[in-house]
């Protein structure tokens, strides 16, 4: 297919799966008068989208029915009718919220826009310099989460999560185990790349995965965005200047293109860090409706909150434990600041989550968790594995400095400062101040105290979450700066005083710049990895067309460059080829040792021990890095060559 | 300004800059594009026959390959392949002594050899 037309399809594809049945089924169930704005709209019908993708994908694979774009086409198209039969039969629902169900207007003035999309230009301009380096796919993430959606589109069928490996026997000899289910994968990271695949028939090496990471994360970006209007609004109550979409556009500006390419956002993209991005994006929208149900008393934005809940659950695991969190302290929090009036609180809670929407909604998620699927991590009881008592050093906490780091240093900075702000104006904005305070303070505790929250997680990756309420809370204090320099030069005779909060702003505003765009230029790569890789593809396309069904393959994960998309060239097994891993894993007690023992030493008395117990007989490796003990051996024949690759076989 | 107008615009960046990284990403898996290597593999990689495949994405054109055992050159031909080709060489030798080694390296560049051997 030329360049053009994979584009085309791609992009319709991405239109038709991603945000369409969203779309139709809020068309279908609200009509014209849906109570989100024209980007809550959007996002909504492509978290929806996401959610009915895998479920429904999901419900045809179990009920052995393969996986075609005609199959889910039917499927989405049932589901629609199925929403538009319950909207003619249901009654109309009474209006059961007390503000903001009416058709809901978002405007932006003429600069407000205008920033908006300059904000939004730099974002991609800036993540696009890093991604047509970084987007060649050369990760190892994005190598393992591309094989299962591969097998998808290859089989028609769900994914088996097993894989063969290296162990080690009682009696110390080491081989290859049966398929053993493994738990770090989550079916919702490749669902949707799989029915993208089947509808416009992408490759998964291409940019193609990349892509989809890519709108992923500018979604999640608008969401956060949406979010900070949402809970501008509230703040405006108390200070009458607060504008809520200045505040948008500041949290855009801080999470946009400052910090643009450090983890979470391109890096992670490039990395093929899917269940963290996803989460990235799905974090903020189940926040925004368990915020607005809230506050507005909705039931349905509560019905949509737990919808959205239960598609992370099965999307990524981590986001969701992280949410989980979040959303206790958040209750807790609203608990205590509504102390003094615990009865409306209890009563409204009650009013918004004992409805017919939400219970329904909820019921249906439950039937599908216990009669469908459950996700991989329940099956295989790995939840016990993330809670206790932390277990290594990298799970002990991170320093504040590597918060700092990790999170931006003019974010971090200045969302502290944002944090004292909010805590001491929390009465009077208790929703907003309900959900920012916990969310902040829990991430905190959760990356630099993990053991007071019983939690055995690598801190850093938990530290990645922190940025996004740090943010806001950045975004508060520079907005509030603002408006209070406003109010002192609306005075007059006052310029003298006035030009001191301004020089503060000015300094704090060309700080968070400086950092934030050092931080891009530091990350952005010197040069492609494709020359490399290149290589890995070719020698594994010419293996896979003429190994026999019974050759082992073994290959080093250090020196060979895209190593993790080898599989997909084969298809065999999750494990195969086998692969000599980070030789700092070898110095795990009980760890195998063979496959790095066959490449290191193959001639040795273990290695020939390794080799035949393993059945591996092909080896592939960097010759600049390993080669003489190959070429040395009477046994090894060198069946393949170019300049960074060697193919040995027994 | 209609928010609608906005969306529309991000989603016409966002395509537009998805396309430039496409495009970069196809031309860097070319293995031809701005790249310069060859590779050479058996046909039968647990078999024993000596024919082999060379995979030319270099900007060289002549080739040469020789096959040696014990020392002595037994065979020593020119290949002819064109950027972006992949031939099959069938070695006019039978029972070849092991070990062999099979080497191709382009005419004008000896030193930039790859080798196969069979043990």
């Amino acid at each position: 297919m030329d360049f053009i037309s994979q584009q085309i399809f791609l992009f319709l594809s991405i239109g038709g799966l991603l945000f369409l049945p969203g779309f139709l089924a809020l068309r279908i169930c609200f009509g014209k008068k849906t109570p989100l704005n024209s980007f809550e709209t959007t996002l909504t019908a492509s978290a929806l989208s996401f959610g009915f993708l895998d479920f429904l994908m999901i419900l045809l694979g179990k009920n052995h029915i393969l996986l075609t774009p005609y199959s889910i086409t039917c499927i989405l198209l049932t589901l629609l009718l199925v929403c538009l039969i319950m909207r003619k039969i249901l009654p109309t629902p009474k209006d059961t919220a007390s503000e903001g169900t009416k058709r809901d207007q978002l405007h932006f003035t003429r600069m407000e826009g205008s920033l908006f999309l300059l904000i939004l230009f730099l974002t991609l301009f800036t993540k696009s310099i890093f991604l047509s380096d970084a987007a060649f796919p050369t990760s190892t993430d994005l190598g393992h989460h591309s094989y299962w959606s591969k097998g998808i589109t290859e089989t028609g069928t769900l994914p088996q999560y097993t894989k063969r490996d290296i162990i080690v026997e009682s009696d110390s000899t080491e081989q290859l185990s049966k398929p053993e289910p493994i738990a770090d994968f989550i079916i919702g990271e490749h669902l949707p790349f799989a029915a993208l695949a089947l509808f416009s028939g992408s490759t998964f090496i291409s940019a193609f995965p990349v892509i989809v990471l890519f709108l992923i994360n500018i979604l999640s970006l608008l969401a956060y965005f949406v979010l900070a209007l949402r809970l501008g609004e509230e703040i405006q109550k108390k200070f009458i200047s607060f504008v809520p979409m200045h505040f948008g556009l500041i949290v855009l500006f801080l999470q946009g293109p400052l910090y643009t390419i450090a983890s979470p956002q391109a890096k992670f993209v490039s990395g093929g860090v899917v269940g963290n991005t996803f989460g990235n994006f799905f974090i903020p929208i189940i926040l925004l409706f368990f915020y607005r149900a809230i506050r507005e008393k909705n039931p349905v934005f509560m019905g949509l909150a737990f919808f959205f809940t239960f598609t992370l659950a099965y999307t990524h695991h981590l986001s969701t434990l992280v949410l989980l969190f979040i959303l206790v302290a958040s209750i807790i929090t609203q608990f205590l600041l509504h102390i003094h009036s615990l009865n409306i609180f209890i009563r409204d809670w009650r009013k918004i989550i004992l409805h017919p929407v939400p219970l329904t909604i909820a019921f249906l998620c439950t039937l599908f968790f216990f009669t469908v699927a459950m996700p991989t991590y329940i099956e295989t009881h790995a939840v016990g594995t993330a809670l206790g008592t932390p277990t290594k050093l990298t799970r002990t906490g991170l320093t504040f400095a590597e918060i700092l780091s990790g999170s931006g240093e003019a974010r971090a900075v200045l969302g502290i400062a944002g944090l004292v702000l909010i805590a001491l104006f929390a009465r009077a904005f208790k929703n907003t101040a309900g959900l920012l305070l916990p969310w902040t303070v829990i991430l905190l505790i959760m990356s630099m105290k993990p053991s007071l929250v019983f939690l055995d997680i690598p801190s850093n990756r938990i530290g990645s979450y922190a940025l996004f309420p740090l943010a806001f809370l950045a975004a508060f204090v520079l907005l509030l700066l603002s408006e209070y320099l406003q109010k002192i030069s609306l005075k007059k005779n006052l310029i003298l005083p006035a030009i001191l909060p301004a020089s503060l702003i000015i300094i704090l505003f060309v700080y968070a710049v400086g950092s934030g765009s050092s931080d891009n230029g530091g990350s952005l790569l010197s040069a492609p990895k494709s020359t490399e890789a290149v290589q890995t593809f070719a020698v594994s396309q010419f293996l896979s067309e003429r190994i026999r069904p019974e050759d082992i393959i073994l290959k080093d994960h250090n020196y060979l460059s895209a190593d993790s998309f080898m599989k997909l060239f084969f298809m065999r097994d999750y494990g195969f080829p086998l692969s000599r891993g980070y030789f700092k894993r070898y110095e795990t007690p009980g760890h195998e040792q063979c496959s790095l023992t066959m490449i290191a030493s193959p001639n040795t008395t273990a290695g020939k021990k390794c080799l035949a117990g393993t059945g591996t007989d092909i080896i592939i490796v960097n010759p600049l890095f390993d080669r003489i003990q190959f070429e040395k051996s009477p046994d090894f024949s060198r069946i393949y060559s170019s300049p960074l690759i060697h193919v040995y076989s027994l | 300004m209609k928010s609608s107008t906005l969306i529309l615009i991000t989603a016409f960046l966002f395509i537009l800059s998805t396309m430039v990284i496409s495009f970069i990403v196809d031309k860097q898996l070319d293995p031809n594009y701005q790249k310069n290597w060859f590779a050479i593999g058996f046909v039968s990689p647990s078999g024993d026959t000596p024919d082999f495949i060379l995979e030319n994405h270099s900007s060289e054109h002549s080739f040469r390959y020789t096959v040696t055992s014990g020392g002595k050159i037994l065979t020593d031909q020119p290949i002819e392949a064109s950027n972006g080709e992949a031939i099959s060489i069938h070695p006019n030798n039978t029972d070849l002594p092991k070990p062999y080694t099979i080497s191709v390296f382009p005419e004008n560049n000896p030193k930039k050899s790859e080798s196969l051997t069979r043990k």
